[in-house]
């Protein structure tokens, strides 16, 4: 799958990503290709698989700054709710919000991983 | 515990009667079945045994029937033989006197008249008649002879001469004259030609002849080899039969005998002289059913039969079996009564048991104490308490459980009202329910949660017992504890608030009396002055100021008394750096009036932004306005307004009002907000109390975040985050004092990085190098601050920090390196990187030191200019200190 594919299907504005990557096509399917392999995301799996409200906060909070510099908007957004319920004491809604997101995350690890150079 | 016995004593016999009672009804059907399995085969024997007993009476009685019978005729034969001996004897006399045969006859006929009475008199049962036989004719009274009747070829007196001598009893026949049967008994002396008999009427003799002991319903019967009865007893229901009746009757049983007779003919019977059988008659014409007992004798020519109607037989049985079925009758329908009762019982029971069990369900732990024994049983437990007890029943080791899982402050009251004594001293008061609120670990966490237990006592327990319930309250306890703590701090608050109101009442009446003395007294001053109209100009200036003092006393004092103060904002499109000018040169006209400097600086990208104005101007106007208030002459009092940036629609502004005036005690700096506060008075300082809490609700309400620092006779610091909307087209403000331009500002720098995700490191080391910056990279605050420890002074230009890092945070980082001592510490540009761009982080990362905020995602044209503008203030304020 090539960027313009993977772009499109992930609902990522390719030249605002582009442009804070200095148009540097490469270096940004470089860390695009990185993603699946950054452990905050396993970091989230593990929060929601063991209900660990903490842990959840850390991971999303991490994740939302990593997917807006990836310009993963359609991630970035629904992390920051999930950030935005933690910190108004919401844990429960947090995590339920964190189980609903997971599929799009799986699907979105599992499309990084098919893209090409 | 003598004095408790007899309460104990009474509730136990109760108990155990009632525990009876249920086994009994429980048990109560089954015993029933037995019974009546028992009294069937009771019933069952006893019938056996009746019948079989009177069948034995029948046999018997046949037996001793034909046996007196038999001695009966015995005796008449031997009679009769001496009869005879005697007639032999006489007659032999006679013939020796050769008397003629009609003198012989009449001697005859005399010796039977003579014989006849002593024989009536022998046998007065009998109905008996001597005759006696001589030369061929019958010589006796009353038996008229046919003429051609011989005597010596009639059967009797052939059947005498086959024993010559002895009294032979003849087979019975029916007498033609009479109908009735008659025996003869006959000793024959062939040798004299003679015989003397005697004949028996039967028919009237039987009641005679047959015991009188035949039991009530039994008939008896004795008949010849032909069936013919000779003598009976015999009666269908009380009445006797008929002769008819009898002889017909004797036939169909002599008939039923010798079938019988001809069936049996193999069944042993010990007595060999004597035949006794017995078999049931079925269907007599003549009396029904009946049970036939017989006997034949060997030496006898006739059957002695007893017959005893079935029904009869089983008479006293029936009456027993009918007492019988009417007592089980009486038992059934107790025993219906009783089920039934059970049964409603047991319905009963079960509802309440349903009930009791849901009940039972709301306590997490019932456990039932025997207070006598000093034991416990566990009635319902959690896991984790069943665990602890384990197998214990001593209640002092409950206790020593319940020691370790109560928290400290409860164990005391519990250990006294829970033990033993305080069990048994209620029970004895009837003191039935009694309970506390406590708490104790509801698991292994070791967490404590609130707990209701409860001392239940009920005379229904037996033996000395009690219930103690653990019923878990955690929530509502809970709610309960934080309701009540509410209350207490709203009273409090109140408290406060009154004692407030009245200081601010009291406070008020003197700051509202003292401008309106002064323009009080100015009047009268214009009064005296009038002629003098510069003098008069002065009065006039000096009163439109208290007058304006006593016109913001009276805004606040309305602002604050609004039923709840305004909660909308208005949001309008209005130009912050306008605003700002033309809003806060009152302020610079003040400070030039009052011997104070005031700046204003504005570092701002966006010009045009969307919020409430009006709220803006008022929290500036007050914070301004207490700057200048608590300040002496000389003081500096600055306004600055940064912006940072954020998502496209909306920005956070930071205000930062500051002085160098008197400062704040830390103690009054939490207190700071509360409405009348005020810490100290300066004199001729007037004010309500309310300026800062009417901020802190503007702040509140436009969803922004204030910050006070303040140190006494050092001076406060203001910092207040605000948001503001952006128009969709929005003119840029250019900082003036950027001189460099953005695309090189990176270029050369050495930046120390700090981000514990190591992909967002990565990619910033990246980008800043692409952009010619020289990176060091750390994964969290402590690392970050070795590294800028380990640095030269200066070496590093530009530091930037995510919020949200392990082992040491960006803020306490940042606060740390301030804190160093070194020239650069406190000038080193500190840029906050995090996602978090709420007003509060903001506010946070600038009381940490920071001095500037910038979102997630890294925007690095922002961060150029962010960087570019903080090294030119830093240049410019370097160049100021190095002209000065």
């Amino acid at each position: 799958m090539h960027l313009p594919q993977l772009a499109a299907q992930l609902a990522i504005n390719l030249p605002q990503a582009l442009e804070r990557f200095g148009h540097n096509e490469a270096l940004y399917i470089k860390y695009l290709k990185l993603c699946p392999q950054e452990t905050t995301f396993s970091d989230f799996r593990r929060a929601i698989s063991t209900q660990d409200s903490v842990a959840l906060a850390e991971s999303a909070h991490a994740l939302k700054g990593l997917c807006g510099n990836l310009g993963q908007t359609s991630l970035q957004m629904p992390l920051a709710h999930i950030v935005q319920l933690q910190r108004h004491g919401d844990a429960q809604g947090a995590m339920l919000a964190a189980s609903a997101l997971q599929a799009s995350l799986e699907r979105t690890l599992n499309l990084l991983s098919q893209l090409e150079n | 515990m003598p004095h408790h016995q007899p309460f104990l004593t009474r509730f136990s016999l109760a108990s155990r009667l009632r525990r009876w009672r249920k086994v009994l009804s429980g048990y109560g059907l089954i015993l029933f079945v037995i019974f009546l399995a028992l009294s069937g085969c009771a019933l069952y024997l006893l019938r056996s045994n009746m019948v079989n007993a009177s069948h034995q009476v029948g046999l018997q009685l046949a037996q001793r029937i034909s046996a007196s019978t038999i001695a009966a005729y015995q005796q008449e034969k031997e009679f009769v033989q001496l009869l005879s001996i005697y007639a032999a004897d006489r007659l032999t006399h006679l013939q020796q006197r050769a008397l003629p045969a009609a003198q012989i006859n009449e001697q005859l006929l005399a010796f039977i008249d003579s014989a006849q009475p002593r024989l009536a008199a022998a046998f007065p049962q009998l109905k008996l008649t001597l005759f006696a036989m001589y030369a061929g004719k019958i010589v006796a009274r009353a038996t008229p002879q046919e003429n051609n009747y011989d005597p010596t070829k009639q059967a009797w007196y052939q059947q005498a001469l086959q024993h010559p001598g002895e009294a032979v009893v003849i087979e019975p026949y029916r007498d033609l004259r009479t109908g009735s049967m008659v025996v003869t008994i006959v000793t024959a002396k062939p040798e004299l030609n003679f015989a003397l008999g005697c004949d028996i009427y039967t028919e009237f003799s039987s009641e005679q002849t047959l015991s009188s002991a035949l039991p009530p319903g039994f008939n008896a019967f004795i008949t010849d080899k032909q069936g013919n009865v000779i003598f009976n007893q015999s009666a269908i229901d009380t009445k006797p039969l008929t002769s008819i009746q009898v002889q017909a009757y004797g036939q169909e049983l002599f008939k039923a005998i010798a079938l019988h007779l001809k069936e049996s003919s193999h069944l042993p019977n010990g007595d060999t002289k004597r035949q006794c059988h017995m078999f049931a008659l079925q269907g007599s014409v003549t009396l029904g059913d009946h049970m036939v007992y017989y006997c034949q004798e060997r030496d006898a020519n006739w059957l002695t039969i007893i017959t005893a109607p079935q029904e009869e037989l089983l008479l006293n049985f029936n009456h027993v079996v009918l007492i019988f079925l009417a007592l089980i009758l009486c038992f059934s329908v107790m025993e219906g009564l009783m089920l039934w009762r059970s049964w409603r019982m047991a319905r009963q029971l079960e509802t309440n048991t349903e009930a009791l069990k849901v009940l039972a369900n709301s306590f997490q732990d019932i456990v039932r104490v025997n207070i006598q024994n000093g034991t416990f049983s566990l009635l319902r437990s959690r896991s984790y308490f069943r665990e602890l007890l384990g197998q214990k029943q001593n209640y002092a080791d409950f206790m020593q459980t319940m020691q370790r899982i109560i928290s400290p402050e409860h164990w005391p009251a519990f250990a006294r009202e829970y033990s033993l004594q305080n069990l048994e001293y209620l029970a004895t008061h009837h003191i039935r329910d009694l309970g506390h609120d406590v708490l104790l670990t509801e698991n292994s966490s070791g967490r404590y949660v609130w707990f209701n237990v409860r001392i239940l006592f009920d005379e229904s327990l037996d033996l000395n017992e009690s219930i103690i319930s653990f019923k878990q309250i955690d929530s509502e306890k809970s709610k309960a504890i934080e309701e009540h703590q509410l209350l207490k701090d709203a009273l409090a608050l109140a408290q406060r608030n009154e004692k407030a109101k009245n200081t601010f009442f009291a406070n008020m009446s003197h700051d509202m009396r003292t401008p309106l003395s002064g323009i009080l007294g100015l009047c009268q001053l214009a009064n005296a002055q009038s002629g003098n109209a510069p003098y008069l100009m002065q009065i006039v200036s000096k009163i439109n100021l208290s007058a304006r003092q006593l016109l913001l006393l009276v805004d606040d004092i309305l602002e604050v008394s609004r039923p709840d103060m305004t909660e909308s904002l208005n949001q309008e499109i209005f130009n912050l750096p306008a605003f700002l000018d033309n809003n806060l040169e009152v302020f610079r006209l003040m400070a030039a009036q009052n011997e104070r400097t005031f700046k204003l600086e504005y570092h701002l990208t966006h010009q045009q932004v969307i919020g409430d104005s009006h709220k803006l101007q008022q929290i500036l106007s007050n914070l301004l306005s207490n700057a200048f208030k608590y300040s002496h002459a000389g003081a500096t009092i600055s306004c600055s307004v940064q912006e940072v940036p954020g998502p496209s629609k909306a920005c956070q502004f930071i205000f930062e009002v500051s002085d160098n005036g008197i400062g704040m005690q830390e103690d009054f700096i939490v207190k700071l907000f509360e409405p009348y506060a005020r810490e100290q008075r300066l004199p001729g300082v007037g004010g309500t109390g309310l300026g800062l809490s009417i901020v802190h609700h503007l702040v509140s309400l436009m969803g922004g975040n204030i910050q006070v620092k303040s140190k006494p006779d050092v001076g406060t610091t203001f910092t207040i985050t605000l948001p503001f909307g952006l128009p969709k087209s929005t003119t840029l403000t250019t900082s003036a004092a950027s001189d460099l331009a953005p695309i090189q500002v990176l270029a050369g720098l050495h930046i120390l990085l700090a981000e514990d995700t190591k992909l967002n490191q990565d990619l910033a080391r990246e980008l800043l190098e692409q952009r010619g910056a020289h990176v060091q990279g750390a994964s969290n605050g402590q690392e970050a601050l070795e590294l800028f420890k380990a640095s030269k002074p200066y070496q590093i230009d530009v530091i930037l920090l995510d919020m949200r890092m392990p082992v040491m945070d960006g803020c306490a980082t940042a606060c740390a390196i301030r804190q160093l001592d070194r020239a650069d510490a406190t000038e080193v540009p500190i840029i906050a990187i995090t996602a978090n761009a709420f007003a509060e982080d903001i506010a946070a990362t600038h009381a940490a030191g920071m001095d500037a905020h910038i979102a997630k995602p890294l925007d690095f044209a922002l961060l150029e200019k962010t960087v570019a503008s903080l090294r030119a203030r830093h240049h410019t304020v370097a160049t100021k200190e190095g002209e000065q």
